[in-house]
């Protein structure tokens, strides 16, 4: 198996940096020397006495680093998501929410935030909600699509009508429940504000199988993109892969959307963007979109907490603001060479 | 496009069964309550009321059918004894339990137009200017006013106008003076020379309020000092922030955020249990409930309150 082992080691050092920077700015000062001590102290390496804060500790271990470190894997899923989604609809507009995970999440979301009373009981139970919202709508619309056949694009319709439905009820819901909709759109809008470890060890073991599993099948993913009597004249069960691909990449959308909520436009551009550097070779694509998409939410993320010190943006907002634009200027910068 | 069209669609269908189920019963209690109300018709009419948009609304005679799309200006009808005229309300009202049998003719995004001209409402009262337009339109006699943000004395001022437009101004006047009781007997049980203990106030998701707004305001009343100093209107806090300020007290619905979160351990108001949730909605709203919802913030924070 080819693996860019250059290029990946490159890109996990360019993505190790840029979370040890994040880790040191926020909105309180931390000298990069006590937290170096924070850490090593809690590591255990060597015993250092204590000379700061709690509460600095407290800011460092439970607020930034889990933090910084769910933004990671959260960019990842998305962007490993998209990437899939995209070989298999062979479609450049597919994003991780194209077959009604989004809608689906923010509709069991939206019925919890909206229909019960005790609200300790909400925040605990939207993680589960969000996830199981999203299952319940992809395994729909998939199970709608093989009675049909199941080619991708009745996937794709099915998956469209699906949300389109969801949404309306969403929409209901949100206009006829509850006057105070901030805690709802703010958790579609998503971010990490409440970013704790045990959200990160709950999805972590989920998006690092669906991870492994979509690097593994990436070779798969080129012979996709021939079509499918060629493809089976190379000995390739489409329908098989196609099943895999779906049910791999939606488990890792909802993993990602359940705590983090619904961050735009990182699973759609990230795959573009290394495509565009290096080329459509999915072997490359997969990795790669990984983890730039893991280095795009930690820097939007460290963004939206520390601009408008002491509010918080939502991270969504940034994503667009951030890859936007570089998105473009990749593909201005493509028709030229053409 | 779908979903809006799916949307009107289902609020078209509660919007008629509503309509159904509320007429019968509202006539009757019209008529019952109107003869008790003559005696404090104190107004010489017309009157002129000066709007939000620095407007003056002239209002020519007693109106004895009004759309209220204001949860502080239904409860301060029913408190001067004017309930039974409101015909429209919006459906996020939920004070006084009368108010609920009120026909819902709104929200806050959205009026229903034909709703409210099949009231034949002599007054239609909004908090949102957005729907002027669409009422004048159709010969409707439209009262604007903001709803308030900041300057929680205002609400005296609310309800006298409302008495002055109902003709029931002695009743006005005296809810007005018991409302500044109260918060005169509020003042005087704090002490503003102690040191003001350091409050959190969490909407949810460390949602707060900042200086400027109602809540800012009644922290500043009972010499709460607002961690959330340096925020303009309402914002999302950054928990850095929270852990930094080390708040004395936290108002939050819901108390898990904080207590099950390892961060926030080292706050004072975690580790002494100081963790409270407000029961009712009344700060939330700023009509003549508003002093309960004070209290009931101060009983928390103040033992022998």
């Amino acid at each position: 198996m080819i693996f860019p082992w250059k290029y990946t080691l490159l890109s996990l050092i360019i993505l190790c940096s840029i979370m040890v920077i994040s880790i040191s700015i926020g909105p309180v000062y931390i000298s990069s020397f006590e937290i170096l001590k924070i850490i090593t102290n809690k590591l255990q390496i060597i015993e250092i006495e204590k000379s700061w804060p709690q509460s600095f500790e407290s800011i460092i271990l439970n607020i930034r680093m889990p933090r910084v470190f769910l933004a990671g894997i959260v960019g990842l899923a998305l962007s490993i998501s998209g990437a899939s989604y995209q070989a298999l609809f062979k479609n450049p507009l597919a994003d991780p929410y194209l077959l009604g995970i989004a809608s689906g999440a923010a509709l069991s979301v939206t019925i919890v935030m909206t229909q019960f009373e005790n609200s300790s009981l909400i925040t605990n139970f939207i993680p589960v909600s969000a996830f199981s919202g999203a299952i319940i709508c992809v395994t729909a619309t998939y199970y709608i699509s093989t009675k049909q056949h199941g080619s991708t694009n009745t996937l794709i319709l099915s998956g469209i009508a699906i949300a389109s439905i969801t949404q309306a009820c969403t929409s209901f819901l949100m206009l006829y429940s509850n006057p105070d909709l901030r805690p709802l759109l703010s958790w579609i809008l998503g971010g990490f504000a409440s970013a704790q470890w045990d959200q990160i060890l709950i999805i972590g073991p989920y998006i690092l199988i669906s991870t492994i599993i979509s690097i593994s099948i990436s070779k798969y993913f080129n012979l996709i993109q021939l079509n499918q009597e060629h493809s089976q004249q190379l000995g390739l069960n489409t329908q098989k892969i196609k099943l895999i691909i779906v049910i791999n990449s939606s488990i890792n959308t909802a993993a990602a959307v359940s705590f983090a909520g619904i961050i735009g436009f990182v699973g759609l551009i990230c795959p573009h963007i290394i495509r565009n550097i290096f080329g459509g070779d999915y072997r490359n694509i997969i990795p790669l979109s990984g983890i730039f998409g893991a280095i795009l939410l930690v820097l939007s993320d460290t963004i939206s907490r520390t601009i408008l010190n002491p509010v918080e943006i939502p991270v969504g907002i940034l994503t667009a603001l951030f890859g936007g634009p570089f998105f473009l200027y990749l593909l201005a910068k493509t028709k030229n060479q053409n | 496009m779908k979903n809006n069209l799916i949307t009107t669609m289902m609020f078209l269908i509660v919007a008629l069964s509503i309509t159904v189920a509320c007429n019968s019963s509202n006539t009757d209690s019209n008529q019952l309550n109107s003869n008790q109300n003559q005696k404090n018709d104190t107004t010489k009419y017309p009157i002129d009321i000066l709007d939000s948009n620095g407007e003056n609304v002239r209002i020519y005679e007693k109106p004895e059918k009004i759309i209220v799309l204001d949860s502080a200006a239904v409860e301060i009808l029913f408190a001067i004894g004017q309930g039974d005229k409101i015909v429209g309300t919006h459906s996020f009202v939920t004070h006084p339990e009368e108010a609920k049998q009120i026909p819902k003719v709104g929200d806050a995004f959205s009026i229903n137009i034909e709703k409210i001209i099949e009231q034949e409402p002599d007054l239609v009262y909004i908090f949102f200017n957005k729907f002027a337009e669409d009422l004048n339109k159709n010969q409707l006699k439209v009262l604007y006013i903001k709803t308030l943000e900041n300057d929680f004395s205002n609400i005296s001022d609310q309800i006298l106008m409302w008495g002055k437009i109902t003709g029931n101004q002695d009743s006005a006047i005296q809810l007005s003076e018991k409302f500044q009781d109260q918060i005169e007997n509020i003042q005087s049980k704090i002490n503003y020379q102690s040191e003001s203990p350091k409050i959190f106030i969490d909407t949810t998701d460390l949602w707060t309020s900042g200086p400027n707004t109602l809540m800012g305001e009644v922290l500043e009343l009972l010499n709460l000092s607002n961690i959330a100093h340096d925020i303009s209107g309402y914002a999302q806090l950054n928990p850095e922030i929270i852990i930094e300020r080390n708040p004395d007290f936290i108002i939050t619905p819901n108390p898990s955020t904080f207590k099950n979160n390892p961060a926030f351990q080292e706050i004072s108001a975690v580790k002494n249990n100081k963790i409270f949730t407000l029961q009712s909605d009344a700060l939330s709203v700023p009509g003549p409930r508003f002093p309960e919802g004070i209290n009931e913030l101060a009983s928390l924070i103040y033992p022998d309150w």
